[in-house]
């Protein structure tokens, strides 16, 4: 598959409209810039120095991209700025290609990636893509962090049941340990947040935090992702650049939806746990670093190996040290605290003293939460943006039907009024919008390749 | 045409073929570049080594958009801080005459330039 082929299904936006603010005094790279994001969807704000960056900012802006050097204040500047006042925005540094080191720097200090000018339109809109999702996952990872109670640079995690207990007691051994770690468990369980928690608990609690969702990047460029590419390994590869092993040096390497990385990187990957050395695409200089993994996933890794779609030595070798993350209907001791604490960052951000009636926390507790804390906290938002008197009642909880084990067992049983061409563009739709809208994701996720998912959407006139 | 003056055919290629995008950016350019040479030109008629420097990056900056290597380079040097007024002003009249050899270049080829991709009107035409 080509290069091309996959940047076209990895450019779209995730979220069409979403604001960017694009900083830069070189007025071709901000026309250039802005040209490209907004012919792709994306709401483009420009700014030609670092003060009025700074000014633009808001909370209405996911992403800015920032040049390393402008007038007025620098790129590092307006990236502190960023990364104090509004600690959800994605911050993208821009940079000649003779300032990397200080651009690798900038992703030391928060910045998710950097993009080299003069850039190429389509590594542009896949890493503003990226950007986004990883602004999506920011977002949950606190609310997650808020669910719980826990504050991300403590061990802190209040639990009642004892799931969440042992899961704590885990996490707190083996922060002191420097072992790889496999989390295993339903998505939306909290599996990035525990990640985390282990990191800022142990003595790497300093150095870079580096996550990679192996499932969101495109399969072309894991590699490059992961392990960095020497400049002309392949088209679009205009200068060197560390991969995320490299940039995670001192620190952690956190590989996220681990079940998700193609059979053919597998080897590379355990190469660089044996030996901790990493060999940028189409160079031969080996390089080592010092880094802790933990990986995560949802899919169950032993079947796979069993189905020759995980290699059983590289699974070996992560599962070094495992930690199995309840689903909430395994902790439900756990979700009138959690419902709480959800419930207490919605009101604040409203500024409204909301809380529950008895009921509908009973209501809450019953629920079997196949979406587990991510659906557990839709539920609250929902539920508070339309209670009355601030008090979240019965009434006022609408459980996503979608989601719910009856809808789910109603559809099953429906299927068999459907003919086979409805039951093909369901699955395809339902596993795109479960995707993000991401084809490649819904064609592994399906068992087809990417070109079947989009000549079976021709086929079916969807778009 | 002389690529290391400018590069049309690798300024086409990095914007996908996108001959619109190329025309306008170069036509930016055009519009932009007595901008960008007069604040060069004044911070090397003050002596001022940092806006000497700032002036050069964000020119370089410009070049590297369209291409243009060997004016670009001239734009590398000239942002060397440590460069003294003296060979700031006479790297900068070296500038001065890659620059004005550039600009007509550019002008000549947007004369010339195709506006679409071959077989992209016959394609419309259909």
């Amino acid at each position: 598959m080509s290069f091309t082929f996959e940047a076209e299904a990895n450019t779209k936006p995730s979220a069409p409209g979403a604001r960017v603010l694009v900083a830069d005094d070189e007025p071709l790279a901000r026309f250039s810039m802005k040209r490209c994001l907004a012919g792709a969807g994306y709401d483009v704000v420009v700014a030609e120095d670092g003060r009025q960056a700074m000014d633009l900012m808001s909370d209405d802006i996911a992403i800015a991209m920032l040049d390393l050097q402008m007038p007025r204040a620098s790129g590092l500047e307006c990236l502190r700025f960023a990364r104090e006042r509004f600690p959800d925005m994605q911050v993208m540094m821009i940079s000649g290609a003779d300032d990397l080191r200080a651009a690798v720097e900038a992703m030391k200090e928060g910045a998710v990636e950097y993009i080299t000018k003069p850039f190429n339109p389509e590594e542009l809109l896949a890493h503003t893509a990226q950007a986004i999702r990883n602004g999506s996952l920011v977002k949950e990872n606190r609310s997650l962090r808020a669910a719980v109670g826990q504050a991300p640079q403590t061990s802190k995690w209040t639990a009642q049941s004892d799931g969440a207990k042992r899961v704590h007691q885990q996490a707190k051994k083996v922060a002191r340990l420097d072992s790889t770690i496999l989390i295993t468990g339903e998505s939306g369980t909290g599996k990035t947040t525990i990640a985390r928690m282990i990191h800022n608990s142990g003595k790497r609690a300093d150095s870079p935090f580096v996550a990679v969702n192996c499932a969101s990047l495109p399969r072309d460029l894991i590699e490059s992702e992961l392990f960095g590419h020497k400049k002309g390994a392949f088209t679009g590869a205009t200068e060197d650049r560390p991969g995320r092993a490299e940039i995670a040096d001192g620190g952690t390497l956190f590989l996220d939806e681990i079940g998700d990385l193609p059979l053919e990187l597998q080897p590379k990957l355990l190469t660089f746990l044996q030996d901790k050395t990493v060999q940028r695409v189409g160079s031969n200089d080996v390089r080592t670093v010092d880094v802790r993994v933990i990986a995560a996933t949802h899919q169950d890794l032993a079947t796979m190996c069993q189905q020759n779609r995980f290699r059983q030595d590289l699974y070996y070798r992560l599962n070094v040290l495992n930690i199995g993350m309840p689903s909430l209907s395994e902790r439900r001791a756990d979700i009138p605290s959690l419902a709480n604490a959800v419930l207490q960052r919605i009101s604040g951000q409203l500024g409204l003293p909301i809380c529950f009636d008895a009921d509908a926390i009973a209501q809450l507790v019953s629920h079997s939460w196949p979406g587990n804390i991510r659906e557990l906290e839709n539920v609250i938002e929902r539920a508070a943006a339309f209670c009355e008197d601030n008090t979240i009642r019965n009434a006022d909880i609408q459980i996503d039907s979608n989601t719910s084990d009856a809808m789910v067992q109603s559809e099953l049983t429906s299927l068999a009024d459907m003919t086979l061409v409805e039951i093909e563009t369901k699955a395809i739709v339902d596993t795109l919008e479960a995707c993000d809208g991401n084809k490649a994701r819904t064609a592994r996720s399906l068992g087809i390749s990417e070109k079947s998912i989009y000549n079976k959407m021709k086929r079916l006139g969807l778009r | 045409m002389n690529t290391e003056t400018f590069d049309p055919d690798a300024l086409a290629a990095r914007l996908g073929g996108d001959l619109e995008h190329t025309r306008d950016l170069l036509e930016l350019f055009l519009s932009y570049e007595p901008t960008m040479m007069g604040d060069l030109r004044n911070a090397v008629e003050a002596g001022d080594s940092e806006a000497i420097s700032n002036n050069a990056h964000r020119a370089k900056g410009a070049l590297a958009s369209i291409h243009a290597g060997a004016t670009r380079r001239l734009c590398g040097r000239l942002e060397d801080q440590n460069l003294s007024v003296q060979g700031a002003a006479s790297l900068f009249a070296e500038l001065e005459i890659a620059w004005g050899r550039l600009c007509l270049s550019l002008a000549s080829y947007l004369q010339s330039a195709p506006l679409s991709l071959p077989g992209a009107c016959d394609a419309q035409s259909e």
